[in-house]
């Protein structure tokens, strides 16, 4: 079995030579120039304030997952720089969005990340409020002039709309719909069936560099070898790179293999990682006789039979690629999810509420729990032991400040050091812009789309009720 | 004062996946049933001191329906981070006749 090529021929880019068309087709190519963007876009005030005035208000948020709000009453917040809003299940089945704000004195409605609720108490005066945002009850409303109340002031909402088991909101009340703004092809967050799958582990650890510095660096695998090179006997850093319209990208990934770099002593030189995918995927290593050409392929059939053993009928959408691969998938501004047959990382990149030297790393991992003693969250993902992987318990968020070590695994501890770096580098006056390759294609079309709405590319939408800081 | 095992109620007074107060020693105890089981804890949130009776009930956890703050019924330990005070909670035997009774601390 294998087909996998000849890693001594691997160049740049790789190319699946998948269908144009298909979701894991190349993307047309995108000319986005060779413009060296000043530097102070990482860290100066005024650029923050930009985005506030520009970008962040108008772009489509990832807010939630269904996973969390499944039933009437189920909520969950989403913190975003200074603002907050409480994502709520209704008792039709639909989904809405607040701000997080009492219309009485501005206090916080809600103060706990979420839960299931018939409605909000605001903790100052206990003033009242409905699951559907509606002003319930105002404390003695007697001693209000009805002039300052009769129209029943309740939460501002925002708009908000689902797609693939994930929830977004906009605060922009003329953006164009979700499905209409969103970059990825049709279909492409479906085919993972992320409906099913579960939120088990959450964490949230606050970083030393501005949010797109976050992003840059997870936005390219040129990287990988150097400041990674524990991946590198597992893992092609070559990607395919596929630049989408609105700033939306994606690079895939081929897991299950060694780097092009990596030597290769002889043909059973399989590397510890290859083991633990083959492994992960079911494949016995005791009686494997493949070869390190073999590896990526004979995961993804292993995979394959296991899925059509296991009834799991939403493979059949994935492509082979997928179920050895990491589709690495940028949404515009400030996400990536890293995409796997067996469960996503939804990596959010959320700016500070104050500081343009911080942001906050947000990784939610969805898994999709099968119960068979074949199938498990796969080793590579760096889950600690004895966290709940069946959907019973939603763990809390765990969160670390800046100067505290995340427990998020060694992979990404690595980039938590070096952004620190990266962000003291970028302030020098020594330092006069990034030069971004080609393998660092989908940085540059992030921040021409970013460019595209700070210098008002993009025609401002008019400002509706709740839009507004 | 009552001490000791107490009854409180008959199992089919608390509603499942839900729960209903009840005033035993001249203290208010809420009575939670849900698939988790049946539980008994103290009817006031550490948080802002909210009576607790109509929360919502998930699994083991009870839900103040104040200011959601998120109790673990098996513990009466508290999530996130208003309050960090557990409630109080009694050992629930369901009696052979279908009563819920607490064991009482001396």
């Amino acid at each position: 079995m294998g087909n996998n090529p000849d890693t001594g021929k691997f160049k740049f880019p790789l190319d699946l030579g998948a269908p144009v068309g298909s979701l894991e087709g190349r993307s047309p190519a995108v000319d986005n120039g060779l413009d060296i963007p000043d530097p102070s876009r990482y860290y100066s005030r005024e650029f923050m304030e930009k985005e506030w005035q520009h970008l962040w208000p108008r772009v489509w948020l990832i807010a939630a997952v269904t996973a969390d709000i499944r039933e009437p009453g189920d909520f969950t917040v989403f913190e975003h720089g200074h603002e907050e809003f409480i994502v709520v299940r209704q008792d039709d089945g639909s989904i809405k969005a607040f701000y997080n704000v009492c219309s009485h004195r501005g206090n916080r409605v809600c103060q706990v990340d979420r839960g299931t609720a018939s409605s909000f108490t605001c903790a100052f005066h206990s003033w009242e409020f409905g699951c559907n945002g509606t002003l319930n009850k105002i404390v003695d409303e007697e001693t209000f002039n009805k002039k300052l109340v009769g129209h029943r002031p309740g939460l501002t909402e925002v708009r908000c709309e689902t797609l693939a088991g994930i929830v977004f909101i906009n605060m922009d009340g003329n953006a164009p719909p979700l499905k209409e703004w969103m970059g990825l092809p049709e279909g492409y967050l479906e085919a993972y069936d992320i409906e099913n799958m579960n939120l088990v582990r959450h964490t949230r650890s606050e970083w030393k560099s501005n949010w797109k510095t976050g992003v840059d660096t997870f936005y390219e695998s040129y990287h990988l070898p150097h400041v990674h090179p524990q991946t590198q006997g597992a893992i092609e850093e070559f990607s395919q790179i596929d630049l989408y319209k609105n700033g939306f990208g994606r690079m895939i990934m081929w897991f299950g293999i060694k780097s092009h770099r990596h030597p290769v002593e002889h043909e059973r030189d399989l590397d510890e990682g290859v083991k633990v995918m083959l492994r992960d995927a079911g494949i016995d290593l005791a009686t494997y006789s493949g070869t390190v050409a073999d590896t990526r392929r004979d995961i993804q059939i292993a995979k394959r039979e296991r899925a059509k053993r296991l009834g799991l009928s939403n493979y059949e959408r994935l492509t082979d690629g997928q179920l050895s691969d990491g589709w690495i998938t940028g949404l515009f501004p400030n996400v990536q999810i890293g995409m796997h047959a067996e469960g996503i990382f939804i990596m959010r990149f959320v700016p500070h509420p104050t500081d343009p030297d911080r942001f906050f790393y947000d990784n939610m991992l969805l898994y999709r729990h099968v119960d068979d003693p074949n199938y498990a969250v796969p080793a590579w993902m760096a889950m600690p032991d004895g966290i709940d992987v069946t959907g019973e318990t939603r763990p809390d968020i765990e969160r670390w400040s800046a100067d505290e070590s995340p427990g998020i695994g060694p992979v990404l501890i690595q980039d938590y050091d070096l952004v620190a770096h990266v962000q003291r580098g970028i302030k020098s006056r020594g330092f006069k812009g990034p030069l971004w390759g080609d393998q660092e294609a989908r940085v540059r079309h992030f921040h021409r789309e970013v460019d595209r709405y700070i210098k008002g590319e993009i025609p401002p939408a008019n400002a509706t009720e709740g839009t507004d800081r | 004062m009552t001490v000791g095992r107490v009854k409180v109620a008959a199992l089919d007074d608390v509603p499942m996946n839900g729960n209903k107060a009840f005033k035993i020693n001249g203290r208010s105890i809420l009575l939670c049933k849900s698939d988790a089981g049946v539980f008994a804890l103290e009817n006031r949130c550490s948080h802002m001191f909210a009576e607790l009776e109509g929360g919502r009930v998930r699994g083991a956890y009870l839900f103040c329906p104040k200011h959601s703050v998120r109790f673990d019924m098996r513990t009466g330990a508290s999530g996130g981070t208003l309050t960090k005070v557990p409630l109080q909670t009694f050992a629930v035997t369901v009696a052979a006749d279908g009563n819920i009774e607490i064991d009482w601390p001396e």
